[in-house]
C-alpha cells in the first residue's frame, strides 16, 4: 500500500508541493516530490518509491520514471550518505580541480562516481558547473558550498562529518 | 563603483526584508500599486531603459514583455534562476544577498504582463543555500503583504512561488524550463509558438533571467535615463561580470556595460601570478573564445564583442593564462555539452558525443590531422540545425578554439602531446 | 495563399506546414519523427529544407508556410543538411540490416540510400542498449532506436495510456517501459508500424519472412462491429502479419491488437479439418455430400420443430443463405442472439441497429453517455475518436455500467450500477445524482452490447430511448459481433425476414432457449462460450433429438453432443461481407486457403440451397444483399415498447456479464499471445441483496439452474454487494455447464 511506502510526513510535503501548481497539473509536482522522497530514502530512489509517487499523484509510472532518469540529482541506485560533488568545469579546472578530485579519490579510496565501502561518502561525477566560479576550486558536500579549496581544507571538511 | 542588483551585498544581513526596504526596496512596487500605473506604462519604462536580458541572448526585456498575448486571461511569469552556464555565478549572489530585488522585480513584471502567478525556478544544486534564502524572503514578503491577495489594499493579487530543479543544465533554456515546471523531462520546445503566446501550461508566459528581473525595481524607481546613463560610451546600463579562471582575485563585478576588459582585469588584480593573458571566454563557456590581446581594450558590451567574433552571453568571463592547454580546456567544455544534451534532436544527441569522443582521442595521443577537420565539420553540422541553442553552444567553442589556436591543436595531433608543459 | 517548392507554385492553406504541402503534392521529403496523426516535435531533423533568406535549413515538418515562401527540398543546402542528419543517425545505429525484420521497409535504410553517404567518418564505439521484455506482442531491439519518439507520442496522444517513455538523457536516451512492465493498451501493436526502424517489432512476425517476399491483400476485421480495414501479408499461403489499411472513415492509420494479431487462432489445434458424423459414441470423418444429404433429411423431418442459431460473426452471404434454406423447410425459430434472454423489445427494434453517427462526427458532440461498455477494451478504435472529442472539443463523456471500467479518455462522471438501477436511472425521480443534459446540445446515448445480455434489456432500451428522445439525443446501438447489424438486416431472427420485413404470426412470449426443440442447429457457435445461459444450452443439447453444428473449432460439448459437424473455414479463409455498425457494407476476400477439408460457410450453404433447387450463385447472392439493404429505410434507433412490464428480478441473483471482446469471436479466443498480453478473462458481476464478503458460499440462481459459488475474493466495491467472478475466456471450466462450484 502506498501509505506504507510514503510516510505521512512525505505525503504532507507532497501535498504542499501540489498546492504550488494549478489543481489539475499533478505532473508538476513530480520533481520536487522526488527530491523529498529521495532525501527520506537515504539519497536514492527505487521502483517502489517511483510507483508509489505515481499512484499518489495519479500520474503514469513511466512519467515519473522519465523524470527520475533525466535529472542528474536523482540516484536510482543506493549511494553513500554524504554526497560530494567537486566542480570540474572550466573555471574550476583552470584552478586545478582535477587535483582536488584526485586527492579526494585517494583519501576516500574510491574512484569518482563511487561510494565508500562504509557507505559514508558518495563522490558524484559532477558534469555541471556549480556556479561558484569565483570561488574555484570548489565542491558541494550535501549541497553546501565549500570554496577556494586546499587539501587541508578538504581534510577538515570531510573529517568533520560525523557518522550517524 | 555603481550598484544596481548588488546594492545590498555589502550590508549587514543583506537578504533580510529590513535591509532591502531600508535601501528603498519595495517603494517602486508600492508606487505602482498606489498610482495604479497602467501596464503599458511599466512596459514602456523597461523598454525605453534599454534593459537587455542578462541570461545570454541579450534580448530587450521591455520588448519581450510587450509580446505577451492579450487574449488569454491566465498568464505566467517565470524567473530563470537555473544559472548553470559554466563560468557564470552572478544569479546565485543575487539570490542569496538580494533576494527581495528578485521578488519585487517579479511582482512588477507580473503586474506589467498581467500574470497572477510568478514562478522562480532555481537550479537543484541551489537547494542548500539559495533555496532557503529565497523561500524565506518570499515568506517575509507575504507577511508584509507585498505578495498575496489584495496586495496592500490595491485589489491586485499576485503569488510568487519558488520552484527547484534537480540537476540539468538544459533546463536553463527557457522552453525546457517550462517543460520542467510542467513536471517533464527538460526538453526544449520548438519555436514558434513562442512562450509569450503559448508558454507554461499552454498559457502566455514571459521568462527572464534573475539578474534581468532584479534590475527592474531599480529602473522603475530611478527612471529610464538613470539606467541608460549607467553605461559607458555607447552602452546602456550595467551588467554583472563573473570573473573567473587565472586571476589573482576572481570575483563578481557589477560594472557599466561598455567597461573595457582591461579595467575588469585590473579589478581582479590582474592575471594569477603575473603570467601572460592567453585567452578569454567572455560570456560563459558557450560563446567563442578570443585571444587575450584581441579583447584587452574591447568594451564589454554586446556590439563590440560581436565585432571581435564573440558574445557577451551570460557575463561569465573565463580568463586563461599562458599555461593553459587549449586542447584540454576544449575537451572539458565538449564533455559538458555532451553530458548535458537533452537527447531529443539528432545533431545534438549524436554530434556532441562525436565531438567529445574525438577530443578524447586527440588528448590520448591517438588523433591525427583529419580529426581536426572532422571536429570542424561536425561542429558545422550541428550549428544552426537543432531545436535549441545547446547545439550551437557545443559547436561554437569547438570552432573558435580551432580557429584561434589551430597551431596548438596541430601540435597535439602531430607530437601526441600538449604544446604547454 | 501560395508558396513555391522547388520553383513550382502551390496553393496552400494558412496553417499548413511545408511537409503537408509537399505530401499533398507528392514531393518527397524524408522524415522520421513526423507522422501526420501525431503531434509535431521536429526533433529528428531529417526533413530539413532550404528556405530562401534563411541562414540555416529549416524543418519542413514544423515550419508553417508564409505567403510567397520559396522552399527547396533538393538543392545543395537541403541535400547537405539531410545527408548530415543521416550521418548522425547512423553513427549509433547498428549495421545489422541482414538480420533485421525491418529491412526492405526500413525508413532509415531507404533514406540512407537516397540521402546518406556510404562511408562514415565515425570510428568510435557504437551505443548498445540492453533489451527488456515489454510483452508478447511487441518485441524490441532497442539498439536500433533512432529516438524519433513516435512510439511515445502514440501512447500519450492516441492510445491514451503512456506506457513507453523516453528515459535517460543525451546519447543515453532510451525508449522503455517502466522498470518491469509490459504493454497493456489494446492499441499497443501500432507502435510496430510507427517505428521507422527495426526497434519495435511484431513478435508473431519476427524472423518469419522477408518483407519483399510478402504478398499484400486487403480485408476487413472480424473482431468488432466497426470493421477496421486491414492488410494481410502472406507468404506461401500463410499469413505472416497484419497491418492497418488507411481508412479515413473507420480505423484511420490504426488497428486494435485484436485485429492485428487475431489471426493467430486459425492455426489452433482445435480446428475441425473434416466433415464429421456421429457413429455410436464417436464423431467420424465423412464426406460433404453424405453430410449434406443427412442434413436436408433432418430438416425435412423436423421442419418447424427445429431451432437454428447462427453466430453474428457470419457474413451477410452466409446469413441470407442460411435463413433462406431454413425458411424453405419451414423452420421458424431462427436467431443469432445466443447471449440474450429478454426478447420483448424485438418488434420495436430498428431494422438495422447501428451507431448512427459518422465516426469523424463524434468530434462535434457535446455529450456522450456510454451505457454498459468499456470502450477502450471492447472498441479500441472507437476510443481514439472519443479521446479526440474530449481533447479537441471538450466533449463530456459519461459512463453508466455494471463495473468500474477504466477508459483511456477522461470521464466526466462514471456510475456503477446493477441492472435494476440502470433500468431506473432516468426514471427514478429520487435519483439525485443523475446526469442532466441540455436539450439544445448535441447529445449521444450509446448502448453497449453487454446490456443486451441482461434480463431487463427491453426495459433499459425503452427507458433510455425515452430519455434520449426527450433530450434530442442520438441513440446508438453497438453490435456484439462483427456482423450484428447484418444479422438484423438479413433476417437471422424469428420475427423478421431479410430487409426487416415482419412476420405476422409471431408469438410475443418468445424465448430462444426455453422450449424443447427436436432439431438444434448451431452455426459457428460454441456452447461453452457463446451462450450467457450456458446451463440452458447444455440442457437443450441433451434434450433435442439431433444436434447439427457448423464450426471451425472442436469443443468438449461439440464432441459430446454433435450428430453432424460441418467444418467451417475461418473468416480469413473465406470471402464475404459484413455490415458494420455505421451500416457500411464491406466486402472481404479469401486471404489463404481453408485449412484441411474445412470449407467456406457460404459455399456449403450455397450447395445446400442448390440441392433444394434454388439455383443461386455467389454473384446473385451479393446482388440480392445489396438490393435488400438499399430498400431498408430507418430514421432512428429509438426502441419504444408499449405496455412494458417492469422487470422484477429481486428474488434471485442475476449475473451480469462483463463483456470480453474476445468472447465474440472463436478465432480470437485462441490467440495465445493476445491472451497472455491483455486481461482477457470474462467476468460476471453478481449483484446480491445480501452483504457478500469473502468466504461466503451461496447459491447462484440462474433462472432455473442453481450452482454454488464460494467467494474467495471480493474484487470491487461497486455496485454495492456485487461480487465479481472471473471466469477465464481460456479456461475450459466455466460456470454452469461444466462445473457447479468455482474457486476464485
Ligand atoms: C542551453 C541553454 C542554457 C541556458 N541557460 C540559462 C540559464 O542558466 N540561465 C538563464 O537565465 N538563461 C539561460 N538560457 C537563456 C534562456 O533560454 C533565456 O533566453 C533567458 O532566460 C531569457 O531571459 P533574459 O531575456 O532575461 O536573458 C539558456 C539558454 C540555452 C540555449
Ligand atoms: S523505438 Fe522506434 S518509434 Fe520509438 S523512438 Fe525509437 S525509433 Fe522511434
Ligand atoms: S520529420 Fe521534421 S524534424 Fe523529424
Amino acid at each position: 500500500m502506498i501509505h506504507d511506502i510514503l510516510s505521512e510526513n512525505v505525503r504532507k510535503e507532497i501535498d504542499s508541493i501540489r498546492s504550488k501548481f494549478p489543481h489539475d497539473k499533478n505532473k508538476s509536482s513530480i520533481i520536487e516530490s522526488l527530491l523529498i522522497i529521495q532525501h527520506e530514502n537515504r539519497g536514492y530512489l527505487n521502483e517502489e518509491l517511483i510507483g508509489a509517487l505515481a499512484e499518489y499523484l495519479n500520474v503514469q509510472k513511466i512519467d515519473v520514471y522519465e523524470v527520475a532518469t533525466f535529472y542528474s540529482m536523482f540516484n536510482l541506485k543506493p549511494v553513500g550518505k554524504n554526497t560530494i560533488s567537486v566542480c570540474t568545469n572550466v573555471s574550476c579546472m583552470l584552478r586545478n580541480s582535477d587535483q582536488i578530485v584526485e586527492y579526494i579519490e585517494k583519501k576516500l579510496k574510491i574512484k569518482i562516481g563511487q561510494s565508500t565501502k562504509d557507505n559514508k561518502f558518495y563522490l558524484k561525477d559532477e558534469m555541471e558547473c556549480l556556479a561558484a566560479c569565483n570561488g574555484a576550486p570548489m565542491m558541494q558536500v550535501n549541497h553546501v558550498n565549500y570554496e577556494n579549496l586546499t587539501f587541508e581544507k578538504i581534510d577538515k571538511i570531510l573529517d568533520g562529518i560525523k557518522d550517524d | 563603483m555603481i550598484k544596481v542588483c548588488t546594492q545590498t551585498f555589502d550590508h549587514k544581513d543583506p537578504s533580510s526584508i529590513q535591509t532591502y526596504t531600508k535601501l528603498g526596496g519595495y517603494s517602486a512596487w508600492r508606487e505602482i500599486l498606489n498610482q495604479q500605473t497602467p501596464k503599458s506604462q511599466v512596459i514602456g519604462v523597461i523598454k525605453d531603459s534599454q534593459l537587455k536580458g542578462k541570461g545570454g541572448a541579450g534580448f530587450l526585456t521591455g520588448l519581450k514583455w510587450s509580446f505577451i498575448s492579450p487574449n488569454e486571461s491566465q498568464k505566467y511569469l517565470v524567473c530563470n534562476s537555473d544559472e548553470s552556464e559554466p563560468g557564470t555565478c552572478k544569479d546565485r549572489d543575487i539570490l542569496r544577498y538580494n533576494p527581495h530585488s528578485v521578488i519585487e522585480g517579479m511582482l512588477i513584471a507580473c503586474y506589467a504582463i498581467g500574470a497572477s502567478v510568478g514562478y522562480n525556478y532555481l537550479r537543484g544544486e541551489f537547494i542548500g543555500d539559495q533555496w532557503k534564502v529565497t523561500n524565506n524572503a518570499i515568506k517575509e514578503a507575504y507577511e508584509h503583504n507585498f505578495i498575496g491577495d489584495n496586495i496592500l489594499g490595491s485589489n491586485v493579487s499576485i503569488d510568487i512561488i519558488p520552484l527547484i530543479g534537480a540537476g540539468a543544465y538544459i533546463v536553463g533554456e527557457e522552453t525546457a524550463m517550462l517543460e520542467s515546471i510542467e513536471g517533464k523531462r527538460g526538453m526544449p520546445r520548438i519555436k514558434p509558438p513562442f512562450p509569450a503566446v503559448q508558454g507554461l501550461y499552454g498559457k502566455p508566459t514571459i521568462i527572464n533571467n534573475t539578474e534581468t528581473i532584479a534590475s527592474v525595481p531599480y529602473i522603475i524607481k530611478n527612471g529610464i535615463d538613470w539606467y541608460k546613463n549607467l553605461g559607458e560610451g555607447d552602452a546602456h546600463g550595467v551588467k554583472m561580470f563573473c570573473m573567473s579562471g587565472h586571476l589573482n582575485k576572481p570575483k563578481v563585478i557589477e560594472a557599466p556595460l561598455g567597461t573595457p576588459f582591461s579595467k575588469l582585469l585590473d579589478e581582479c588584480n590582474g592575471i594569477l601570478n603575473n603570467k601572460k593573458l592567453k585567452a578569454v571566454i567572455p560570456g560563459g563557456s558557450s560563446v567563442p573564445v578570443v585571444k587575450g590581446e584581441v579583447i584587452m581594450d574591447t568594451p564589454m558590451d554586446y556590439e563590440p564583442l560581436m565585432k571581435i567574433g564573440t558574445m557577451l552571453g551570460s557575463g561569465g568571463v573565463i580568463v586563461m593564462d599562458e599555461t593553459t592547454c587549449m586542447v584540454s580546456v576544449l575537451e572539458r567544455i565538449s564533455r559538458f555539452y555532451y553530458a548535458e544534451s537533452c537527447g531529443q534532436c539528432t545533431p545534438c544527441r549524436e554530434g556532441t558525443g562525436w565531438l567529445y569522443k574525438t577530443l578524447v582521442k586527440i588528448r590520448a595521443g591517438q588523433g591525427n590531422q583529419s580529426d581536426l577537420d572532422l571536429l570542424n565539420r561536425v561542429a558545422n553540422q550541428i550549428e544552426g540545425h537543432c531545436i535549441c541553442a545547446l547545439g550551437d553552444a557545443a559547436a561554437m567553442p569547438v570552432k573558435s578554439f580551432l580557429t584561434n589556436f589551430w597551431d596548438e591543436f596541430e601540435y597535439y595531433v602531430e607530437k601526441k602531446q600538449s604544446m604547454i608543459i | 495563399m501560395h508558396i513555391y517548392i522547388n520553383d513550382i507554385k502551390f496553393d496552400v492553406n494558412e496553417n499548413d506546414t511545408i511537409i503537408q504541402v509537399a505530401d499533398r503534392n507528392d514531393i518527397h521529403i524524408p522524415r522520421f519523427c513526423y507522422h501526420k496523426r501525431l503531434s509535431i516535435v521536429a526533433s529528428c531533423r531529417m526533413c530539413l529544407v532550404d528556405i530562401e533568406n534563411m541562414k540555416y535549413p529549416q524543418p519542413a515538418c514544423s515550419t508553417i508556410v508564409k505567403e510567397g515562401m520559396r522552399v527547396n527540398t533538393n538543392n545543395r543546402s537541403a541535400e547537405e543538411a539531410q545527408k548530415n542528419t543521416m550521418e548522425f543517425l547512423l553513427i549509433n545505429h547498428p549495421l545489422d540490416c541482414p538480420v533485421c525484420d525491418q529491412a526492405g521497409e526500413c525508413e532509415l535504410q531507404d533514406v540512407s540510400l537516397e540521402h546518406g553517404d556510404y562511408k562514415s567518418a565515425y570510428k568510435e564505439l557504437k551505443r548498445t542498449v540492453i533489451d527488456k521484455n515489454i510483452g508478447e506482442l511487441v518485441s524490441t531491439e532497442m539498439t536500433r532506436c533512432i529516438h524519433c519518439s513516435r512510439c511515445v507520442r502514440f501512447g500519450e496522444e492516441v492510445a491514451g495510456i503512456k506506457e513507453l517513455g523516453m528515459t535517460g538523457r543525451g546519447e543515453d536516451t532510451k525508449i522503455e517501459t517502466f522498470i518491469n512492465e509490459g504493454l497493456s493498451s489494446q492499441l499497443s501493436g501500432n507502435v510496430i508500424d510507427l517505428c521507422p526502424v527495426g526497434a519495435l517489432n511484431n513478435s508473431l512476425y519476427k524472423y518469419s519472412a522477408r518483407t519483399w517476399d510478402l504478398k499484400q491483400m486487403s480485408s476487413i476485421s472480424s473482431n468488432d462491429c466497426l470493421g477496421s480495414n486491414i492488410f494481410y501479408h502472406t507468404y506461401n499461403d500463410e499469413i505472416k502479419r497484419c497491418i492497418p489499411k488507411e481508412d479515413e472513415e473507420i480505423n484511420l492509420s490504426w488497428l486494435s491488437d485484436n485485429d492485428r494479431f487475431g489471426y493467430e487462432g486459425i492455426k489452433s489445434e482445435e480446428r475441425i479439418l473434416h466433415p464429421l458424423i456421429r457413429h455410436n459414441e464417436n464423431l467420424e470423418k465423412t464426406d460433404f455430400n453424405s453430410l449434406s444429404d443427412k442434413f436436408i433429411e433432418y430438416l425435412e423431418k423436423y421442419s418447424s420443430g427445429s431451432c437454428a442459431i447462427m453466430s453474428a460473426q457470419s457474413s451477410c452471404e452466409e446469413m441470407f443463405l442460411f435463413q433462406d434454406l431454413l425458411r424453405n423447410k419451414n423452420v421458424r425459430k431462427i436467431d443469432h442472439r445466443s447471449k440474450e434472454c429478454d426478447f420483448r423489445y424485438q418488434k420495436n427494434f430498428p431494422a438495422i441497429p447501428s451507431f448512427d453517427i459518422k465516426l469523424a462526427d463524434i468530434q462535434s458532440l457535446d455529450n456522450i453517455i456510454i451505457v454498459g461498455a468499456n470502450i477502450s477494451k471492447e472498441f479500441p478504435i472507437l476510443s481514439i475518436y472519443f479521446r479526440d472529442a474530449s481533447k479537441n472539443n471538450s466533449t463530456n463523456i459519461f459512463s453508466l455500467s455494471t463495473y468500474e471500467f477504466e477508459e483511456n479518455f477522461p470521464l466526466e462522471k462514471s456510475d456503477t450500477l446493477n441492472s435494476q438501477e440502470l433500468e431506473n436511472y432516468f426514471t427514478d425521480s429520487n435519483n439525485k445524482s443523475n446526469i442532466n443534459l441540455d436539450k439544445s446540445k448535441k447529445n449521444l446515448i450509446l448502448i453497449g452490447p453487454a446490456i443486451s445480455y441482461l434480463s431487463n434489456y427491453s426495459n433499459i432500451l425503452n427507458n433510455f430511448s425515452e430519455y434520449a428522445k426527450s433530450i434530442n439525443a442520438n441513440f446508438a446501438l453497438l453490435g456484439d459481433q462483427a456482423n450484428t447489424s447484418g444479422a438484423w438486416a438479413m433476417g437471422i431472427l424469428p420475427h423478421r425476414l431479410p430487409g426487416g420485413v415482419s412476420i405476422d404470426d409471431h408469438d410475443d412470449s418468445y424465448e430462444l432457449l426455453s422450449n424443447k426443440d427436436d432439431l438444434l442447429i448451431l452455426y459457428n457457435l460454441e456452447p461453452e462460450y457463446d451462450f450467457s445461459d450456458d446451463n440452458r444450452i447444455v440442457d437443450k443439447l441433451k434434450e433435442s433429438k439431433v444436434n447439427i453444428f457448423f464450426s471451425s473449432y472442436m469443443t468438449e460439448s461439440i464432441k459430446k453432443y454433435a450428430d453432424i459437424v460441418f467444418p467451417l473455414s475461418t473468416q480469413v479463409e473465406s470471402s464475404g461481407s459484413y455490415l458494420n455498425t455505421n451500416k457500411k457494407l464491406q466486402h472481404y476476400n479469401k486471404i489463404i486457403n481453408p485449412l484441411g477439408d474445412s470449407r467456406e460457410g457460404a459455399d456449403i450453404l450455397l450447395g445446400l440451397c442448390n440441392t433444394i433447387g434454388k439455383g443461386y450463385t455467389h454473384d446473385s447472392i451479393r446482388e440480392k444483399i445489396k438490393k435488400i439493404l438499399a430498400e431498408i429505410n430507418i430514421s432512428n434507433n429509438y426502441v419504444q415498447i408499449k405496455n412494458l412490464m417492469k422487470n422484477n428480478s429481486s428474488d434471485y441473483l442475476e449475473k451480469m456479464i462483463i463483456r470480453n471482446p474476445n468472447s465474440s469471436n472463436p478465432t480470437l479466443r485462441r490467440c495465445n499471445s493476445i491472451i497472455k498480453t491483455h486481461d482477457n478473462d470474462d467476468y460476471f458481476s453478481l449483484p446480491s441483496n445480501k452483504d457478500v464478503s469473502s468466504d461466503d458460499k451461496f447459491i447462484f440462481n440462474e433462472k432455473n439452474n442453481k450452482f454454488k459459488l464460494t467467494i474467495k475474493q471480493k474484487t470491487h466495491t461497486k455496485p454495492i454487494n456485487a461480487v465479481l467472478v472471473k471466469i477465464g475466456g481460456t479456461h475450459k471450466q466455466k460456470i454452469g455447464a461444466y462445473s457447479t462450484e468455482i474457486d476464485l
